[in-house]
């Protein structure tokens, strides 16, 4: 494959720079790729496959097993908790408000199951922050403050 | 007071969570003199007379565990701290590690001394970034503190990304390798073949946080509090239709009903004030009637009587206009979203559950769940696949829950 | 000699081999456990659990094609669970996949007197078949994700690494990446992938078009053993031949140097032999 050409696989080796070239590296090394792309796309299987000698089909296979990998739209991830706590303290109007707010905004929005916060239900995680006794307005604020890429 | 402050810190500890001021504010550069300078046989000695079982769910005797690591044939060996805890109602890791990040830690790596390791793993939910870098700030004070650096462990902070079967032992040794996070057969034990083949000693966080109190004082000041059957502590993650859900250390053997009214913990029931049901372990815990709730403690044998575990320590309250049906069709689409997919009683059988459920066909298709949830508990190759049916098990023992009936 | 075991399976002491697997033993003694997964040259994948037995002081049953028997183990292969476990796995497999061509699956059904459509109803594994190169044809409605495909493509025989599987829970699948078509991934097309597959998902693309065309017909087809003369290494092939066309080869599984497992040239080099222009 020429992939080993592509500005892809350029960017790919620079981010994975410091990994040793070992299998044991390969959910950090996922990591590493998603923060950068937040997409996992064949392009960067590739050169992910490449730079640590994982066969492709493994790589995927990997990757495809975990939920906050599976982004294939790019967008920022806004997770609502909708698990039986969240649920029982009012999840249904925080995914509403999101959903709302999220109309234009590079964000995509999904259900997740529990966020480990059920002391302060209901949550939400979007970005680098949970957000703890969330209410409508605090989820589509932060849905809004979400950076246009 | 019912409540116990020893995991947790107490309320009047002033020191940051992770700073060296909260390394000596709670004993634990004491506790790591200590047992570093003890032999591997004294410190399992030690946490044998303390008898501390595990606290992930399988109450395991720790000081057994770790001396069949430490005696198992390899010159390689590795410890694993299990931060992945990711099931319905279950947080009281991340209160322990927001709270006191030191302590488990500080037990993380007594373990590493004590089996004769140089490499640990934290191995953390990638839900939990917050929780993630406070535990790696206590990292780098410990090896500030010269607990650390190249003759001591090397300890590696390791970010899952979304699956809660990788907080099983095995799953997770495999997402370390870089593999797919499905379970292995067991036997072999981690004991003997954990990571990479090699003796692997894999603790929940709450068990290794045990081990830092338990060095920072006694085995004598350790069992002062629990059961005959069980000393010590435990953690509770209260949570659903109660004033004041959070995580309670309390002995073991405290009855459940003062978990749930005692002012200083749940304060008693909210929503409508009338109890439902308990679910009691996680989403593969046991729902109680209130009737059990009023008779039970907490301990293994006590709750044993009613088919029940305290599994990783989920309390989960519903007051009574909680229909249970709706709970364990969520429970069962977690169960179905969450199976690796590696068996077919598991990876059908969650599947199927989960479709009966959301069908509204629990309670009529009775004999083909229990055959069918009889061969997940029985034929499943872990423990995921074996206990995801127990919830709803426990509904079909006790139909007087159902809000139909 | 090496030291042996001595164990009771249903009753009756067994002396086996120390590291015979409890399935082997279970053989041995005549009380064959029921396989789907498990193959003679493949690591165990342990994934369909239709071998489970029940041994006593285990809180759960054992998976019988890679648990090793130990002195003293006191086994059951037909115990009330046993029995419900494998009627159940049978089930579950008949309510998402064709079973049609799967020979093991259809007796581990009729053994365990299995319902079919006890748990139909809901979702299955039926998908559109996958014709993307000349060699082998796709039909993932038969998969019953029993590994085997992976690890023959894999550090078992082929070290090729291909396919893996990807996905999760009921959607766990066979997979090259990105549901990518053969001829895009790194298959080097030995069709030891379709040399081990029990359900027929995986099929030469002649026999998928003789099936298709109402051709197949076992009983006209005849074996002829050769040596393949491609290379040296000296595998032997067995000709499947129907009409006088070599319709299929294989390998013997005992065979010492190949267990079952063929190259390209081996496996689909036939076309180039019945090739009409071929001097």
């Amino acid at each position: 494959m020429d992939t080993q050409d592509s500005a892809v696989y350029t960017d790919v080796v620079a981010l994975l720079q410091g990994l040793p070239r070992d299998r044991a590296q390969l959910l950090p090394a996922l990591w590493r790729v998603v923060e950068h792309y937040q997409a996992l796309t064949p392009e960067v299987i590739d050169a992910v496959s490449q730079s640590l000698g994982v066969p492709y089909a493994e790589v995927y296979g990997v990757a495809s097993f975990y939920t906050l990998f599976d982004n294939v739209t790019g967008q920022t991830p806004v997770h609502i908790c909708t698990d039986v706590l969240c649920a029982l303290q009012g999840a249904q109007g925080l995914q509403e408000a999101a959903e709302a707010a999220a109309v234009g905004m590079p964000v995509s929005v999904r259900e997740s199951a529990c966020l480990g916060q059920c002391d302060y239900a209901p949550a939400a995680w979007i970005g680098a922050h949970i957000i703890r006794r969330a209410t409508p307005e605090a989820v589509a604020a932060a849905v809004k403050a979400v950076r246009h890429e | 007071m019912n409540e116990v402050r020893r995991l947790l810190p107490d309320r009047h500890t002033v020191s940051h969570p992770a700073s060296p001021e909260r390394l000596r504010e709670r004993g634990f550069d004491q506790a790591l003199a200590k047992a570093m300078a003890m032999s591997s046989e004294a410190i399992i000695a030690e946490i044998i007379a303390s008898g501390i079982k595990g606290r992930g769910g399988a109450a395991f005797p720790t000081g057994l565990k770790w001396s069949s690591v430490n005696k198992a044939a390899g010159q390689t060996k590795y410890v694993v701290m299990n931060a992945d805890e990711s099931e319905l109602g279950t947080f009281k890791d991340r209160v322990l590690l927001e709270e006191d990040p030191l302590g488990a830690l500080v037990g993380l790596l007594i373990a590493a001394h004590a089996v004769g390791a140089r490499k640990a793993f934290c191995y953390i939910r990638g839900e939990y970034r917050e929780v993630e870098h406070r535990l790696a700030r206590a990292l780098d004070i410990l090896q500030q503190e010269g607990w650390g650096g190249p003759d001591a462990v090397d300890v590696e902070i390791r970010r899952g990304a979304g699956a809660y079967i990788a907080g099983e032992e095995t799953a997770l040794f495999n997402s370390i390798e870089g593999k797919r996070p499905e379970p292995r057969v067991k036997p072999p034990f981690p004991t003997n073949k954990g990571l990479w083949g090699s003796p692997t000693l894999i603790q929940n966080v709450e068990t290794l946080a045990n081990v830092a109190v338990l060095f920072a004082h006694d085995a004598a000041w350790f069992t002062q509090y629990g059961t005959k059957d069980t000393a010590g502590t435990k953690l509770i993650a209260l949570s659903g239709h109660i004033q004041h859900p959070g995580v309670y250390e309390v002995p073991f053997g405290m009855p459940l009903a003062d978990i749930l009214h005692a002012p200083d913990l749940g304060g008693s029931l909210a929503g409508s004030g009338r109890l439902g049901a308990v679910l009691l372990g996680g989403a593969a815990g046991t729902f109680l009637s209130p009737d059990e709730v009023a008779t039970s403690r907490l301990d293994y044998a006590s709750l044993g009587a009613v088919g029940a575990s305290i599994g990783s320590g989920a309390v989960m309250v519903f007051d009574d206009t909680v229909d249970l049906q709706w709970v364990l069709t969520k429970l069962a689409r977690f169960f179905a979203e969450e199976s690796c997919g590696q068996c077919v009683p598991c990876r059908i059988g969650t599947q199927r559950i989960m479709e009966i459920a959301e069908q509204g066909n629990l309670w009529t298709r009775n004999q083909d769940l229990r055959a069918l949830s009889q061969a997940m508990r029985d034929a499943s190759i872990c423990g995921l696949g074996q206990t995801a049916p127990l919830a709803l098990l426990s509904i079909l023992d006790r139909p007087g829950l159902r809000r139909d009936a | 000699m090496g030291n042996s075991v001595t164990l009771m399976i249903d009753g009756q002491s067994v002396t086996v081999a120390e590291g015979t697997t409890l399935r082997a033993a279970c053989d041995q003694a005549e009380h064959v456990v029921p396989t789907l997964c498990w193959h003679e040259n493949l690591t165990p994948a342990n994934a369909c659990r239709a071998c489970v037995v029940e041994v006593k002081g285990s809180r759960t049953l054992v998976a019988s094609c890679s648990r090793v028997a130990e002195d003293g183990m006191d086994v059951q292969t037909a115990s009330e669970r046993v029995l419900n476990a494998r009627q159940v796995v049978a089930e579950l497999l008949l309510s998402v996949s064709d079973a049609k061509l799967a020979p093991d699956l259809l007796h581990l059904a009729e053994m365990s007197s299995a319902d079919p459509v006890r748990f139909t109803g809901g979702a299955t594994w039926a998908q559109p078949v996958r014709q993307d190169n000349n060699l082998y044809v796709r039909d993932l409605s038969k998969c019953i994700l029993c590994y085997r495909c992976v690890q023959a493509c894999g550090d078992d025989a082929q070290n090729t690494f291909a396919i893996a599987v990807a996905g999760r829970g009921f959607g766990a699948h066979i997979d090259a990446g990105f549901g990518r078509d053969l001829p895009e991934s790194d298959c080097v097309y030995c069709g030891n992938c379709v040399a081990v597959c029990p359900t027929g998902a995986l099929m030469g693309k002649t026999e998928w078009d003789l099936r298709q065309q109402g051709q197949w017909d076992e009983s006209r087809i005849t074996q002829t053993e050769t040596i393949c003369s491609y290379c040296g290494v000296g595998c032997e092939l067995d000709l499947h031949v129907m009409d006088n066309q070599i319709v299929k080869v294989t390998s013997p599984q005992d065979h010492p140097v190949t267990h079952g497992m063929l190259c390209v040239k081996g496996r689909y080099g036939y076309d180039f032999v019945q090739s009409e222009d071929h001097h």
